[in-house]
């Protein structure tokens, strides 16, 4: 019984052992020759989806890997920080409204108590407030919703929703109420509506991204001012612009250029209307960055613009040659003109300017004076009466009737700060509430708006990205040698799974891109610390792209550009090879496939992504085409950017109306 | 109490500990205390020591004759914990205190005849030597992460104070002998380094005082803690010797000497106007009841300062003497609250001349900079945005030709100026000599390639050889790519944003540099 009990066993295992040595010898033969055939087959697959037989030995998982359409709108595991972006006093002092961006909410804050009495839900990413004459409605501009939201000021009830320009920003209401002026920063337009018949609205254009409006007393001048400058072509000096409203003609008066100036935020009339102050940042792109001192890159600065009469225009420093406060975001003006508030998001700074001593300089130079005051960054002392420190990011300003309390935004705090403006020192602070708590994106995103990162804090890293997009400029570093490697500042928006990053596609990660190497070749101080560096990367990975865009009016013309997107073959029926079809480098969902290309624009450069494309121009490596029509139609000569020659002027817009929508 | 703050007193309190066993003291410091009765650490100069009232007067070297000596002292206690820190040293002077207050390094001499070294004081031990070059070397100062830059001079003891010239150097004490890096290179005497706090150093260029005359005429410089872009820190031009610089709150306190009368002023440059187009003067009186009770009818009476400490708050920190020339008594330490009109005395001995004092207290470390250097290379560029642009004073006049071609002079060593080894200061022997010349563009902009670590200046010539402008001495360090916005432009201005002629091609080689 033992033995024939224990026969079968040992067949079993004689079997078993039979087998393995089978599957042993297969794969002694299988897997050398699965590895000799994907040797032989990876190139032709690479080459297949590339078109390319240059093309970098990647992994697998380089392309294969679940890769999602990227957030849009809104910060993901942000636990509900209020990030305060617009203030507005109601004209009897006793109430503060206070736009809360990151909760979409809207605040009232009684000002007796210094505590928060009420709030309602403004969807959107609420961002400028304003309050009508009468105290009795306030206007909240909703990012996102491309909406103006018209609140009960005692009830906080939304009373009405219009939709108006797209990314509405700051705003302002008529004396009587009856009309409503909005900057619409993504459609470079001024609206103007009436308030009970908003579909009659005018649209103005402004320049390139309008993002604060300031309305005279009378009501009968309105004055923009645009974040971004205008694209121009590498080696020409950028402008801003300021745009001049007759609100009563609804016709523009003036677009006045500012040389140099970009990312004006900010803007204030005098109380008779006579003259304008207005923040930007003075850039200086054309020169090469090979150091990081006196004014070199940028400097903060103030502009003084007449509305009427000799119509002078100033750009003066707010800077001094050793001390910088960087990114000025907000100006208001006291009620007798003669103390101006800067807000210096960057710098942790507000600034006091004695309106006075400003308008007695500018008054007594003369033109080419005024233009050399630009850029001598010892004028500033004779103006600007103290720096008052406030917490972080500073933003919006707000000053009550009677001109002897400043309110001032401070974003990334959660808090407003009350400043005496005789004693120009901060007396109160008002805790909005919100998560005590501070999450690694949002440590990363005071990183990324804090100029300290930078020597003597001459700008942050939002100087050049404002809310992770482009500043639109090209830079020269000298650590690629000067004057011969131009570099378009790239958008952040989106960019999580887009590696490698810059230009020539070097960095593997974003923690290499912000690290030491960066420190050396632009802020030129510490490098970001370990702990700094992750949460700066996780604030990074979290800036959504920008949302999808499709008007109704041109949804049909979207579609159409979809297939020429994907085409495979030219109008004229001949195969476009692989490597001159749109999709095989700017691969969906991301729209890149994260390797380098050559267009014919003087070299291999790392194939961007084209999320937010409508907002980011210029484009092309070192910013010279000004617009996406240029791409081909002038910088696309033989076709090394995709086979676009063939492509009709109408089929050519409609690609690029899908392009914008990205 | 905060963290520092108690690193702070338990460091005066193991050094009273070590003072009791070694020194006798019958008083141990007590903890606590108000922020102004922070320790001090205080160079003493035997008062049989015939000082001078004002130190501007001394050779470097003279200003701490033997025995003088670095105690730390408690205020709070009235002066009588007096703990020596250099014990074993023949003399020693300049103290310095890092950031965290955890540690004080010095200048010391070993023995008559030996070279000073830059020593740190350790409590219970004798002091460590940190840094020794085999010259002299004075003026310690802390730089971000714990480096350490200096003042070393040429020549040796044999040499003859006026021929010796100082050059800055840094140096990691945790890195040994080859993290020491030579940061200036002349010409003339680059002293009394103090950092600011953007990190760079702030320093003294000029001739060096020397024993018993006026002071020759320094200005103050910055430069980077690698040696790149050395700058005038305010108008340089203005006559007088700038020295012993110090940065607190964002302005910058210096002794300036005049050149007129041997007079000592302590004068404040703002942060926001550092060029001080009338720089702030410092009053510097005490009670006459302070120095004697019986004086108290008596008005303020003048403090002639050796030296000068800003204090985080606004308060300040004076070593000097009161009372006129050759009035009795010794050079003490005083201060000068935030606010107050008058300096009250902190310490005062004897037996001793107290002539410099810096608080035991922590104070906010300079921020980094990341060096742009490369050793392995020759050379660095020079981009002149526009040699057009200047003060019309010292640069060109407003009137002047076009330039159309610059020369590159340098002052080659006779002795062992360009390539000295580490450790090896310059020697004070030079000869002029050019190196060759490029073309100016038409727009005003020059790009060269310059030999580093090369004290060397422009001249400017419009056509037909005219002379039109020199600039002022500067060097380049290797692989830096420096810029100047003009030809003696205003310190102020910053470059016009505009297209740059220069940088269309390479820069320029000097056809005669080799």
């Amino acid at each position: 019984m033992i033995g024939a009990a224990g026969s079968r066993p040992r067949r079993r295992d004689r079997r078993a052992a039979r087998v393995a040595r089978a599957l042993a010898a297969a794969l002694l033969v299988a897997v050398p020759a699965g590895w000799l055939g994907l040797r032989a087959w990876y190139p032709v697959h690479l080459a297949q989806v590339t078109g390319r037989s240059d093309a970098p030995a990647v992994s697998c998982w380089y392309c294969h890997a679940t890769v999602q359409d990227p957030p849009r709108g809104g910060v993901p595991g942000d636990p509900g920080y209020l990030s305060p972006t617009g203030l507005a006093v109601s004209p009897d002092g006793e109430s503060l409204f206070v736009a809360a961006s990151g909760a979409d909410r809207l605040l009232k804050v009684d000002l007796r108590s210094g505590a928060v009495a009420r709030s309602v839900e403004i969807p959107g990413r609420p961002h400028g407030v304003a309050v009508s004459a009468d105290g009795a409605t306030v206007a909240v501009s909703s990012r996102d919703g491309d909406e103006v939201r018209l609140v009960d000021a005692a009830s906080l009830e939304v009373r009405a929703t219009m939709t108006v320009a797209r990314e509405p920003l700051g705003l302002a209401l008529d004396p009587d109420g009856s009309r409503l002026f909005v900057a619409g920063a993504t459609a470079d337009r001024i609206a103007i509506l009436p308030i009970h018949e908003p579909e009659r609205a005018t649209h103005l254009v402004a320049g390139r991204e309008p993002y604060a409006v300031a309305l005279s007393r009378d009501g009968a001048l309105l004055v923009a001012v645009n974040r971004l400058a205008a694209p121009r072509p590498p080696g020409a000096v950028p402008f801003s612009e300021i745009t001049l409203v007759d609100t009563r003609r609804e016709t523009i008066l003036n677009r006045r250029q500012l040389p140099s100036a970009h990312l004006s935020e900010g803007v204030a009339l005098s109380a008779d209307g006579s003259f304008a102050l207005a923040t930007a940042v003075r850039v200086r792109n054309l020169v090469p960055i090979t150091q990081v001192r006196r004014g070199a890159v940028m400097n903060s600065e103030l502009v003084f613009l007449e509305t009427s009469g000799a119509a002078r225009t100033a750009q003066l420093p707010l800077d001094s040659s050793d001390a910088y406060y960087a990114d000025p975001a907000a100006v208001v003006l006291t009620p007798d003109d003669r103390l101006a508030f800067v807000a210096h998001a960057g710098a942790r700074t507000v600034s006091a300017v004695d309106v006075v001593a400003l308008r007695e300089l500018v008054a007594r130079s003369s033109d080419a004076k005024l233009e050399a005051l630009a850029d001598d960054l010892g004028v500033s002392a004779r103006y600007v009466l103290a720096r008052i420190p406030t917490r972080d990011n500073p933003g919006a300003l707000a000053l009550s009737p009677d001109g002897s309390r400043l309110y001032v935004a401070e974003r990334l705090a959660d808090s407003v700060a009350v400043v005496d403006t005789r004693g120009l020192e901060v007396v109160d602070r008002i805790d909005l509430g919100g998560p005590r708590t501070l999450t690694a994106a949002r440590r990363g995103e005071r990183l990324f708006t804090d100029a300290s990162i930078t020597f003597q804090g001459q700008f942050s890293c939002r100087s050049c990205h404002p809310d992770g997009n482009s500043d639109g400029l090209a830079w020269d570093f000298d650590i690629d040698g000067i004057g011969q490697n131009l570099v378009e500042t790239r958008s952040l928006q989106g960019i999580k799974d887009t590696p490698p990053f810059k230009w020539n596609g070097k960095n593997p990660d974003l923690a290499t891109q912000c690290g030491p190497r960066f420190a050396a070749v632009l802020t030129r101080s510490d490098p970001f610390s370990p702990n700094q560096l992750a949460d700066l990367v996780t604030f990074i990975e979290s800036i959504p792209a920008p949302r999808r865009l499709v008007p109704d009016d041109l949804a049909a013309a979207r579609a159409r550009g979809e297939v020429i997107f994907h085409r495979t073959a030219t109008d004229a029926g001949r195969e476009l090879p692989v490597s001159q079809r749109c999709p095989t480098c700017h691969r969906p969902p991301l729209f890149t496939d994260r390797l380098a290309a050559d267009v014919g624009t003087g070299g291999a450069f790392d194939t961007p992504h084209l999320f937010g494309l409508r907002t980011s121009a210029p484009y092309l490596h070192d910013g010279r085409s000004r617009t996406l029509e240029e791409i081909w139609t002038v910088h696309n000569p033989d076709d090394t950017h995709g086979i676009t020659n063939d492509l009709t002027k109408a089929q050519l817009n409609d690609l690029v109306v899908l392009l914008r929508s990205f | 109490m905060s963290v520092p703050r108690i690193v702070s007193v338990l460091l005066a309190a193991g050094l009273a500990l070590a003072g009791l066993a070694g020194a006798g003291c019958s008083r141990a410091p007590e903890g606590g205390g108000p922020p102004e009765d922070n320790p001090l650490v205080v160079t003493q100069v035997p008062a049989t020591t015939p000082l001078p009232y004002e130190l501007d007067r001394l050779a470097p070297l003279d200003r701490y004759p033997l025995g003088s000596r670095i105690v730390l002292v408690e205020p709070a206690l009235g002066g009588a914990s007096v703990q020596p820190l250099s014990a074993g040293l023949a003399a020693a002077g300049a103290p310095a205190v890092a950031p965290d207050a955890e540690t004080i390094v010095f200048a010391g001499l070993r023995a008559e005849g030996s070279n000073w070294a830059i020593y740190e004081a350790t409590p219970r031990r004798t002091p460590r030597l940190l840094v020794d070059t085999g010259t002299d070397c004075l003026d310690p100062a802390f730089l971000a992460a714990g480096k350490l830059v200096f003042s070393c001079a040429s020549g040796d003891g044999e040499t003859p104070a006026a021929a010796r010239t100082w050059s800055l150097y840094t140096a990691d004490p945790r890195g040994g002998s080859a993290s020491l890096q030579r940061i200036t290179f002349g010409p003339g005497s680059a002293f009394d380094p103090t950092p600011l706090q953007d990190g760079r150093v702030l320093f003294s260029l000029g001739r060096r005082r020397s024993g018993g005359t006026l002071p020759g005429d320094a200005a103050l410089f910055t430069v980077n803690p690698d040696g790149t872009l050395l700058e005038p820190y305010h108008d340089a031009h203005r006559p007088g010797a700038w020295y012993r610089a110090r940065q607190a709150d964002g302005a910058v306190v210096s002794l300036l000497a005049g050149t007129e009368q041997p007079k000592v002023q302590l004068a404040r440059l703002g942060a926001e106007d550092p060029e001080g187009r009338t720089p702030e003067t410092v009053s510097l009186h005490t009670e006459a009841s302070a120095l004697s009770p019986g004086a108290s009818g008596a008005g303020p009476v003048a403090v002639r300062a050796t030296a000068a400490e800003p204090l985080a708050g606004g308060g300040l920190l004076v070593a000097g003497y009161a009372g006129p020339a050759g009035a009795p008594g010794t050079a003490a330490i005083y201060r000068r609250e935030p606010g107050a009109r008058l300096l009250r005395v902190a310490f005062d001995s004897e037996a001793w001349h107290e002539v410099e004092a810096v608080a035991l207290a922590p104070r906010p470390a300079p921020r980094g900079q990341p060096s742009r250097v490369d050793l392995d290379s020759g050379t660095g560029t020079l981009l002149c945005l526009d040699a057009r642009r200047s003060d019309g004073v010292l640069g060109p006049p407003p009137d002047a030709p076009a330039a159309v071609r610059v020369v590159v002079e340098a002052l080659v060593a006779t002795g062992s100026l360009p390539g000295l080894a580490p450790g090896a200061p310059a020697a004070a022997d030079t000869a002029l000599a050019s190196l060759g010349s490029a073309p100016v563009e038409a727009d005003g902009s020059f790009y060269l390639e310059i030999p580093a670590d090369l004290a060397v200046r422009l001249r400017t010539f419009a056509a037909g050889d005219r002379p039109i402008a020199a600039s002022g001495w500067f060097w380049v360090r290797p692989g830096e790519n420096r810029m100047c916005f003009g030809c003696h432009e205003p310190r102020t201005t910053a470059p016009v944003n505009r297209p740059i002629l220069a940088i269309s091609r390479e820069p320029s080689r000097l056809d005669g540099a080799q």
